[in-house]
């Protein structure tokens, strides 16, 4: 061992033995990159796969929240060009874990009616290594929240509520022609690369598990590092939708994870 | 720091700390555990659909009904009640509309009454013109808000609420017409029900007018009655709209001359008669047969070559399977037919049916005797045209324009309450 490596056998046993502790608890991976005894070893930085966030949601057409408040940029817009600056200016946050911000709720309806339809997109970028993204949707918690006399009159009289079935929702890899107009919302002909479409509680059914993102153009499914790709999530009640869903909620979480490019495990525990 | 206990460390337990992993690894199933992962979740997301509900005098109900009892005659001895229609606290605004439906016909244009919305007066007239104007003559009802206003969607809660007051009285002139008047006491107490249904306005830029083909969300059901002939729930049925003669050979038109009766007590009715119920005829030749139509209905009076005999509109024998425009021609030979005129409140003057012998039912070759006795060519002699809101003093541009029927944009939004 020369005095110009700062490595040694046992350091690099000892770093790797840690990662294995900690990797057995799934929950507290995440922040394995960012704890502090490790921040002097730049080799168990780059070893970790950074995953950060931007998103732009929009009901109705009109523009809810964006993720740019939180860093002082300009608003992100639904456009690839804005997520890319966004992207390069290192506004893309972090959502889980000890740097996270405070987000809230990204998607927070209180008041749908039929005929309403949203939009949210979500910016995915990789911060320091090339990773590969896998998302998981999840909606539990559905409620009926009393029931008013419109619902009664449909025959709807349990205590749960039907709003999951009555929402439609369709994700997408919003990356453009060949790359170009990605990130803006709309469905081109050519982005036929659906991930889930469905009711909500289809979705949430396909997606609960996690399933791996791929973005690649030409079969290479991991975003390169230091890039950014854009994956659309839109929803809608159809107008035809009758009274049963009224007063009824839903909750939904949106995870993802990034693992390294070679590693195909299911972060999720679902099947691939 | 945990890099200078790493230093401390022996081969030993570090190969053990190794080991642990692949166990834990094992355990779990997931051999490659070991990867880095990072995680980034948007959590807590929401979404709680809003609601549309009525609120009729604070209740959550899509109907109301009043009540009203006349004892005396005069606009100082009328009823009134206020019903306050509008959307719960918790609703979303929404279009709402109301709707009352005619169901005495006559007796409700023998009566007057007002309309009055938040303290407006806007209506006032017969209570039949009222009840028209409130089921929209097609019973599609109208907008709530422009029975006296502009006709915009309803605010939730008590300030978009808007009241209702409708008064009842029975006019002066009633005290000449003991018919109606004891077919009101009958009816008494009236009821007026009144009908809301309430749709979401966000993405219904136009209200959707609820009925057939306008409304794929809601539709109110049809007023009854729907026909042309005016139904009579205190026991008298419908009355006459025409008599068809019958002889085996041709009747002298002119040598006919009829009694309306007083159906309860056989007594010829002196004075106006608003609707016939029971008829006597005299004719100068024998008659064998009569047919009366009385609602939908035929009755046939086998009275055997009288001259003088009395018809009812529930007497005689109900005839089945009556072929269309049958009292175009209800006798089997020679005849004459009366009937009735709504504004002359008398039957026009008889004309004679020629049916070349055929049986009832086929029009008549010569067709002088329909356009000759001036009625309509057949069924409902049209009763006293109700829900033609004319006798109104406010002007009928109200429910003329705001409820006019116009495309929807999109689909049939569905939030609604009724």
């Amino acid at each position: 061992m020369t005095h110009g490596s700062p490595l040694t056998r046992r350091e690099l046993l000892a770093a790797i033995g840690g990662v294995g502790l900690l990797a057995a608890g799934p929950r507290v991976v995440g922040a394995l990159g960012r704890d502090p005894s490790f921040t002097q070893y730049t080799y168990a930085q780059s070893a970790g796969p950074d995953l950060r966030v931007a998103w732009y949601e929009r009901y109705n057409g009109i523009l809810q929240e964006e993720s740019n408040r939180f860093t002082g940029g300009d608003p992100l817009t639904n456009s690839s060009d804005a997520f890319n600056e966004s992207g390069n200016d290192g506004r893309f946050v972090d959502v889980t874990g000890t740097d996270a911000v405070a987000t809230g709720p990204v998607l927070s309806i209180p008041n749908a009616q039929p005929g309403d339809e949203g939009l949210l997109l979500i910016g995915l970028r990789a911060e320091n290594g090339p990773a590969r993204a896998w998302l998981s949707v999840t909606a539990a918690d559905f409620a009926e929240n009393s029931l008013v006399e419109p619902e009664r009159a449909e025959g709807d009289t349990d205590d749960t509520g039907e709003l999951q079935d009555y929402v439609d929702v369709e994700i997408w890899y919003d990356t453009g022609r060949l790359g170009v107009g990605g990130c803006n919302g709309e469905r081109d002909f050519t982005e036929e690369a659906v991930v889930a479409a469905g009711t909500l509680a289809e979705v949430s059914d396909t997606l609960d598990g996690g399933v791996a993102l791929d973005f690649g153009l030409v079969g290479d499914a991991c975003i390169e590092a230091g890039t950014q790709r854009c994956l659309a999530l839109r929803w809608r009640i159809d107008p035809a939708v009758t009274n049963v869903i009224q007063s009824d909620s839903a909750s939904l979480d949106i995870a993802f994870a990034a693992t390294t490019c070679d590693d195909t495990t299911n972060p999720f525990g679902g099947e691939l | 720091m945990s890099g200078a206990d790493g230093l401390r460390m022996n081969r030993r337990r570090l190969l053990a700390a190794i080991s642990t992993v692949g166990a834990a690894g094992a355990l779990t199933g997931r051999g490659a555990a070991a990867y880095l992962t990072d995680r980034e979740t948007l959590a807590d997301n929401r979404m709680t659909a809003g609601s549309v509900t009525l609120s009729l005098d604070g209740v959550d109900t899509g109907q109301a009904s009043l009540g009203f009892t006349i004892d005396d005659y005069g606009f100082e001895n009328r009823d009134e009640e206020t019903v306050c229609l509008g959307l719960g606290a918790d609703s979303n605004p929404g279009w709402v509309w109301v709707r009352a439906c005619p169901e005495h016909p006559t007796l409700e244009d023998a009566l007057d009454a007002s309309l009055t919305v938040d303290g407006e007066t806007v209506y006032s007239g017969s209570l039949g013109g009222l009840l028209g104007r409130l089921s929209g003559l097609d019973g599609g009802g109208v907008l709530l808000t422009a029975l006296a206003g502009d006709g915009d969607p309803v605010e939730p809660g008590a300030d978009g609420e808007t009241c209702l007051t409708v008064a009842i009285w029975a006019p002066r002139a009633l005290a000449d017409d003991p018919d109606t008047v004891r077919a009101l006491k009958a009816a008494s107490p009236f009821t007026v029900t009144i009908d809301a249904y309430a749709e979401q306005s966000r993405h219904v830029p136009t209200p959707r007018r609820p009925v057939e083909g306008l409304n794929p969300s809601f539709t109110f059901p049809a007023c009854e009655p729907t026909g042309g002939d005016e139904g009579d729930e205190d026991g008298d049925g419908y009355a006459i709209s025409n008599i068809s003669l019958c002889t085996s050979t041709p009747v002298d038109s002119t040598a006919i001359t009829w009694t309306i009766l007083d159906s309860d007590t056989g007594a010829a009715v002196t004075g106006s008669v608003d609707e016939p119920y029971a008829v006597r005829i005299e004719s100068a030749e024998p008659i064998q047969y009569a047919v009366v139509k009385a609602g939908q209905e035929f009755r046939r009076f086998d009275v055997g070559d009288a001259t003088t005999f009395t018809v009812t509109s529930t007497g005689g024998t109900l005839l089945d399977d009556v072929p269309p425009n049958f009292s175009r021609c209800a006798c089997g030979g020679d005849g004459v037919k009366l009937d009735w005129m709504d504004g002359v409140d008398d039957f026009g003057a008889p004309v004679t049916l020629s049916c070349d012998g055929e049986a009832g039912g086929k029009p008549p070759t010569d067709d002088v005797g329909e356009s000759s006795g001036g009625g309509p060519p057949d069924g409902p002699p049209g009763p006293t045209v109700r829900g033609t809101p004319g006798e109104g003093t406010t002007g009928d541009g109200t429910t003329g324009s705001d409820d006019a029927p116009e495309t929807t944009g999109g689909g049939p939004p569905n939030g609604d309450d009724k």
